[in-house]
């Protein structure tokens, strides 16, 4: 039967961009676990490090998969410096204050990027794009399931950091007690700042291995923000493993939603999704817990 | 005693934003004492402990620990310095277990002797040996009482500073809780014990200092305050 087979195919897709969207989330939902901030310069911090891997590709000649630990490295330094130098200097430590100023961040990141690199909308051009593996049921490309298996990897890898080191350990210890925390010696605006490094080196990675199956422009940020809100909320706020399942299902959602509905009504799914939530339980499918 | 105090306060001037808490308040502990600080509720006893050991800055004066001084340094600093807070509403972290609870007490020194240390606390307090998979934000107020003071002595602290340690707890307990203070500090521990509750502090106390509206008001040691008539009849109500 032919449409199941489309479907199955829309499974599949589904899953492997959720990883990607869950990578996303997964950033975002650790900064709001640790630092109890609605970081809205996530979408807009996601745009740059996109740019980032366009140029490294297009004028440096790097393949977008070998950027990943540089802008990892290098989005580290970003989010470190943004909540150590912007955010807690100016902000504080008022909720309003810090709203305002990611708010503000991302507005200026964004007209930056309308300035620098017009609004055009740039895609990568590289040989590889068009090839395919054929899992039996699917034909699927290349980049989604590289984008797949490396979102996965970087989720396990972010999970063992915070269950089973000293620093992950000292991160969930100051998302509950930070007074505790400086009791027993933690410096906790040295947590924020690398849990702030952490989240947004997540985009890093996301950025590079959503280059070769998507496309920039100065405002995709909102694009993968809106959908990020969304699973940080479906998976429990401040909750990793929730960003993962709540990625997962949204990628699931909105790809077997356009094959019903058709790809403009694809994302329907997801937000009918997230009133019930917010409905019937809106403190998330799982508890918040980083 | 003729030794060196290990922890100097002198002149020690504190507030919080425009409130002033703390006037000109000093007080010395000396090497292997047990020293009280006294005074109803209120009166500024948990923000003295917290400006000693830089959770804020104060206004004005100088608090030295071990010959240094260390006024102006940070709270981490502070504790790889040894002198740690067992502090007031305990602040243990809920989420973690009992086990990464005490771990995380040994942050500073960077997992060094851990293994032993737990040993250590658990010979203190066997119950919580039994509980070291549970999360802390489960545990009776007894039992997370005594994490918190576990967690503390992982940081292999020179001085320990009890904030109200008999806060909620049931007079068994309390007593039980005194008891540890005179063993820790036959282990080779200064304590600092900042309460409310005076006759049973003054019990183990060597000195005690009673604070009164964020000053130094009485001084000296367990047994003078003990006889005196004045904290007898305004602290003792005898």
């Amino acid at each position: 039967m032919l449409s199941l087979e489309i479907l199955l195919h829309s499974v599949v897709t589904g899953l492997m961009n959720g990883a990607v969207y869950a990578l996303v989330a997964m950033g975002l939902t650790l900064i709001f676990g640790v630092l109890h901030i609605i970081n809205f310069a996530h979408g807009s911090l996601l745009m740059v490090a996109m740019y980032g891997v366009f140029f490294a590709v297009t004028l440096l000649g790097i393949d977008p998969y070998v950027t990943i630990p540089f802008m990892m490295v290098l989005m580290y330094f970003a989010g470190y410096g943004l909540q150590r130098y912007v955010i807690g200097n100016a902000g504080q430590g008022r909720d309003t204050n810090i709203l305002l100023i990611t708010l503000g961040a991302a507005v200026v990141m964004d007209n930056l990027a309308l300035y620098l690199w017009t609004g055009d909308t740039r895609q990568l051009q590289l040989d590889y794009m068009m090839a395919v593996v054929d899992l039996g049921f699917a034909l699927i490309p290349v980049t989604r399931i590289i984008a797949f298996v490396a979102a996965c990897a970087l989720f396990v890898a972010m999970w063992l950091v915070i269950e089973r080191t000293d620093f992950g350990r000292a991160m969930r210890a100051v998302a509950k007690e930070p007074f505790g925390a400086r009791v027993v010696g933690i410096d906790v605006d040295r947590v924020y700042a690398q849990t702030m490094g952490i989240g947004t080196a997540c985009l890093g990675a996301a950025a590079a291995l959503l280059l070769p199956i998507f496309y920039v422009n100065p405002q995709i940020g909102n694009v993968f923000v809106l959908l990020a809100f969304t699973i940080v909320v479906l998976g429990s706020m401040g909750n990793i493993v929730g960003a993962l399942v709540g990625g997962l299902l949204v990628g699931l959602v909105e790809s077997v939603g356009g094959f019903f509905l058709g790809d403009r009504l694809g994302q329907v799914g997801i937000f009918v999704i997230f009133i019930l939530i917010l409905t019937f339980r809106p403190q998330g499918l799982f508890s918040a817990r980083v | 005693m003729s030794k060196e105090a290990i922890l100097s306060v002198v002149g020690l001037e504190a507030g919080y934003a425009m409130l002033p808490v703390l006037f000109n308040v000093s007080l010395n502990v000396f090497p292997g004492e047990i020293v009280a600080v006294l005074g109803s509720n209120g009166v500024g006893k948990s923000t003295l402990i917290n400006h000693v050991v830089g959770m804020y800055r104060p206004n004005a004066g100088r608090v030295l620990f071990d010959g240094e001084d260390i006024t102006q340094e940070k709270a981490d600093a502070i504790v790889g310095r040894g002198l740690i807070q067992v502090p007031e509403g305990r602040r243990i972290f809920p989420n973690l277990s009992v086990q990464e609870n005490l771990t995380l007490g040994a942050y500073r020194r960077g997992g060094k002797n851990i293994v032993a240390n737990i040993e250590r606390v658990y010979r203190y307090f066997p119950k919580l040996k039994l509980r070291h998979e549970q999360l802390a934000g489960t545990l009776s107020g007894g039992e997370q009482q005594m994490l918190a003071i576990g967690r503390g002595l992982m940081s292999e602290p020179k001085m320990i500073m009890f904030d109200e340690p008999s806060l909620g707890l049931s007079p068994l307990l309390v007593a039980e809780m005194f008891e540890l203070f005179s063993r820790l500090r036959k282990d080779g521990l200064t304590i600092l014990l900042v309460e409310q509750n005076l006759a049973q502090s003054l019990e183990i106390a060597d000195r005690a200092y009673v604070l009164e509206n964020g000053r130094n008001a009485i001084s000296g040691t367990a047994k003078e305050l003990l006889d005196s008539a004045d904290v007898r009849k305004a602290y003792l109500g005898m």
